[in-house]
């Protein structure tokens, strides 16, 4: 873990000097857990790489500016997330989660398990799609942005008993689901 | 007993996700624990919640192709280069401050508004002179350039300043001075090139217009409040074409 911080740390350093391939490798860490929010969050895969395209001009252009006293993955989901709120408001569609076939296709090798996670997947995606915005955006900075309750407030500009509030009632609509169709 | 319980049971609920997240106090935690231990209902009530959550955890995360990846980085640092040669003018996407998310028009340094214009032009020339090989590049990430043979003033989809590459041979290397690379010779178009220092320089026309005012406002020539309103709405008009500008160019950097 501390290794990690530390590649980090070298990273973002690199960065500062300008060098790309360190951007690169740095953001690769964090590559699938934001573009997997972003997807999630707009609901639309051209829409998430626009997004993430839109994150990386952003985080490379204020990388001078990152605190190291910050947990780098909060600042860049931070980004992410206000790149989403601004495309939102913008382009005024409706941040919405549908399965894709492409989404379905789970790349798992053994049928059986992908049927299962499929199933599953299909579940949990129409109970996202379901919550409302402020939910499912406080959810999935938690699950995907690994970002503590605090830095979610600090992001979504909502106090912090709201955004518990927004957390608990997201994940109770999850079990919900997951019970209806007996997987817990 | 029962009643006070389930007080603390509903009170649970929320301290839950703080639990989880181990942001509770030394004190908190200890209490909860202590409840915990001695109450099935919330006991169950956290393992479903977590059980839900680590279901939702094992699904596969979603990810973009290596080369794309490496496209949009390619993409995001040269876009940021473009506009770091731009000296912090452009740093916030707007030239004037803000306070409480409201235009303080008339705070804006002179430098400022002198940097401005020239960033502009800067700005615009760079556009019409950059080198051929950048918007072969560009090219294949987004086709939105189209290298055409003809020599109109715009391109025909968008309107963009068209370069023409005109020739590799050793004999037109003159142009290398513009461009840096030898061989190569780019034009730009002639009309193109008018148009857009024409909106240059009305840009910058605009700015010292409203610099000149405030300084007349400042030295007590114009009446503060009869004409504030005036130029506030001058500066702003301004601030939405740098950035309306701002957002042209940067989709037609890249």
């Amino acid at each position: 873990m501390e290794n990690n911080l530390l590649l980090e740390k070298q990273l973002i350093e690199r960065c500062r000097n300008g060098e790309s391939a360190a951007f690169s490798q740095l953001v690769k860490i964090y590559r699938r857990q934001l573009f997997t929010y972003l997807w999630k969050l707009c609901g639309d895969k051209s829409e998430a790489e626009d997004l993430f395209q839109e994150t990386l001009i952003k985080a490379w252009k204020g990388i001078g500016r990152y605190r190291h006293e910050d947990k780098f993955s909060s600042w860049l989901f931070s980004i992410a997330h206000n790149a989403a709120m601004d495309s939102h408001r913008k382009n005024k569609v409706r941040m919405n989660v549908f399965v894709t076939d492409e989404l379905r296709a789970a790349d798992y090798n053994n049928p059986h398990t992908q049927l299962v996670a499929n199933e599953l997947r299909g579940i949990l995606d129409e109970a996202i799609n379901s919550l409302p915005e402020k939910q499912k955006q406080v959810f999935l900075l938690r699950e995907h942005g690994d970002m503590t309750f605090k830095e979610i407030a600090e992001t979504t500009n909502e106090p912090l008993n709201t955004v518990l509030g927004h957390m608990h009632y997201a994940v109770s609509k999850l079990k919900k689901a997951l019970r209806i169709k007996n997987v817990i | 007993m029962l009643f006070k319980n389930r007080i603390i049971c509903e009170e649970f609920e929320k301290e839950m996700w703080r639990y989880l997240d181990g942001t509770l106090n030394n004190e908190e935690s200890v209490f909860w624990e202590k409840h915990l231990s001695s109450c099935p209902v919330c006991t169950s009530a956290l393992s479903e919640m977590q059980k839900s959550l680590s279901i939702y955890e094992t699904l596969p995360l979603e990810d973009i192709e290596d080369k794309k990846f490496d496209l949009m980085v390619e993409k995001a640092v040269k876009k940021s280069r473009f506009f770091s040669k731009l000296s912090g003018v452009f740093n916030t996407g707007s030239l004037f401050k803000y306070s409480s998310g409201r235009r303080l028009s008339f705070s804006v340094s002179r430098a400022a508004l002198s940097t401005i214009a020239f960033a502009a032009i800067v700005m615009i020339m760079f556009i019409i002179y950059r080198p051929k090989s950048d918007i072969r590049t560009n090219l294949n990430d987004d086709n939105e350039l189209k290298k055409t043979e003809h020599t109109s003033g715009f391109s025909e989809e968008n309107n963009r300043p068209e370069i023409r590459q005109e020739s590799n041979s050793p004999e037109e290397d003159n142009s290398t001075a513009l461009n840096g690379l030898p061989g190569v010779k780019y034009t730009a178009i002639k009309t193109n090139s008018q148009t857009v220092e024409w909106k240059a320089e009305k840009l910058s026309s605009g700015i010292h217009e409203v610099d000149y005012s405030l300084d007349r406002i400042d030295a007590g020539q114009l009446r503060h409040s009869r004409h504030i309103d005036k130029w506030t709405l001058k500066a702003a008009a301004i601030d939405n074409e740098i950035e309306r500008l701002e957002k042209e160019l940067s989709d037609s950097s890249l």
